[in-house]
């Protein structure tokens, strides 16, 4: 089904290409950290601004690792890389591992970065400890990269790729707290931010804040991602064909 | 008499809704370089892409090696090499191959030889993007020599490259048809080169017209000029006779 060293190999080259450009790769590590510091001095204290940073924790490396998913598949696509590799003894497996890979690899370094600054710059203060934070972190980053890797797969380009930023992540990262608290929010709105897939991001970290070590809340939503992230990549690897016309 | 490396029976591809392979039967001898030549839109493309096993197909059958066509245990024994490089731009010549060379479990080694017989091996620390067109080919043509397969799948290998390397390069594959029984389809739009293959198929629209070694083809014809040779059988109503 799958090989280590195939998998391990394309993961090389996946993290290669990603990091192998200065400019985007600070962009990737630093961009969650210097939002959250923008965040915290749009509030007064740092306690008026500990609900929404604890979200941001997660929300800002998923989105970031979002629009890094959502364009790699579309381009290997593209380039033919995709047909190239899966002409040699590749398995549609190993492709998506590997991007599973490099997500887990890119989101740990995120995290640390953008934990470390919520913390320090960020005055952020959680009733679970700050590496139970990141951790959940680089899990919410992870999915990100999933969401981004599925709708990249369904895209037929670039293009329609960036589209849904806009028309899909713009809208649950409205509403799903970071931008209004959910407690004075309209029913509808709230209705509609229970089911979506990117809640589950914004829930577990409040969770995670609220009590230590989070609670049944926590769980549920860590494996509500973990879920969605397998049922994305098992998504992946339907939808690309080996045989195309 | 050894098994075809390559058989195709019957083989009738549509894309996009035109029929771009019309009936095809076809045999490769093993360790022989076939070249399939014609007018672009002929279908060369396509016929090379169901060999690999990366074409759906509406009917027909295709055995490579004794297998149908793009099987896993295949896919170990046949390298292709598409018309438009598939390197990646953002990693270095070396980057490039040693990555292939995993994916086939070869060593650094090998992508190390496989560099230097494309000429690359000044180049093979530079980024692929920065390379030329031909260059880049040549990167391209190194990650699917690497695999060292039994079956290589070269569509149009040699466009973009200067008549010194491309001699090198025939030779090379003939080379490796020999010494290593590699079996070598391989497409060009370019007569003379063709004149280098054991046999030559030649295509249009989605038929082979005409099959036959460089010299019985230069003898049908009437024509020394390979070149001359093509368009005579191109632009004949009928196709001539086969023998």
């Amino acid at each position: 089904m799958f090989s280590v060293r195939i998998t391990l190999a394309i993961t090389r080259r996946i993290l290669r290409e990603v990091f192998r450009d200065t400019r985007a790769s600070i962009f990737l590590l630093v961009a969650p950290g210097v939002l959250i510091v923008l965040v915290r001095n749009l509030f007064e204290s740092a306690a008026d601004f500990a609900p929404t940073g604890a979200m941001m924790l997660g929300a800002f490396p998923a989105l970031s690792m979002y629009m890094v998913g959502s364009t790699l598949v579309v381009r290997e696509r593209n380039r033919g890389t995709l047909e190239a590799i899966l002409a040699t003894p590749a398995s549609r497996l190993d492709f998506v591992l590997a991007y599973l890979c490099a997500a887990v690899a890119a989101s740990l370094v995120q995290a640390v970065s953008t934990v470390a600054v919520g913390y320090t710059l960020g005055g952020l203060e959680t009733a679970s400890p700050p590496w139970l934070l990141g951790a959940m972190a680089a899990l919410c980053a992870i999915f990100g990269m999933s969401l981004g890797l599925i709708c990249s797969a369904i895209c037929q380009n670039e293009g329609q790729a960036s589209q849904l930023v806009p028309g899909i992540m713009v809208p649950q990262l409205l509403i799903c707290g970071v931008f209004w608290p959910l407690p004075v929010m309209a029913d509808w709105l709230r209705a509609i931010e229970r089911f979506m897939p990117f809640s589950t991001v914004t829930r577990a970290m409040t969770a995670a804040r609220e009590h230590s070590y989070g609670g049944s809340e926590l769980v549920v939503n860590s494996v509500a991602m973990a879920v969605l992230t397998a049922a994305a990549l098992l998504g992946v690897a339907a939808i690309i064909r080996r045989r195309t016309a | 008499m050894s098994e075809s490396a390559v058989r195709i029976r019957d083989l009738v591809v549509y894309r996009g809704g035109a029929l771009v392979l019309d009936g095809i039967d076809l045999d490769v001898a093993p360790g022989t370089v076939t070249g399939l030549v014609g007018p672009s839109g002929s279908g060369k493309t396509t016929l090379l892409r169901c060999v690999v096993g990366v074409q759906k197909i509406k009917s027909g059958r295709v055995t490579v090696l004794g297998r149908p066509a793009g099987t896993a245990a295949l896919r170990h024994e046949v390298s292709y090499l598409t018309q438009s490089p598939t390197v990646y731009g953002d990693l270095t010549v070396e980057e490039n191959v040693r990555h292939f060379a995993a994916l086939y479990r070869r060593s650094k080694r090998d992508a190390a030889i496989v560099i230097e017989r494309v000429g690359l091996s000044p180049k093979s620390r530079q980024l692929v993007r920065k390379l030329s067109g031909g260059q880049q080919t040549r990167a391209n043509l190194a990650c699917a020599l690497v695999a060292a397969p039994r079956m290589l799948v070269l569509d149009e290998p040699t466009v973009g490259q200067d008549p010194l390397l491309r001699r090198e390069l025939w030779t090379h594959f003939h080379n490796i048809a020999r010494a290593e029984g590699t079996t070598i389809v391989v497409s060009s739009h370019v007569m003379d080169e063709a004149a280098r293959c054991d046999r030559i198929l030649l295509m249009r629209t989605g038929k082979i017209i005409a099959d036959d070694t460089p010299e019985m083809i230069r003898k049908e014809t009437q024509t020394d000029d390979l070149d001359e040779a093509f368009l005579r059988l191109i632009e004949a109503p009928v196709a001539v006779p086969q023998v």
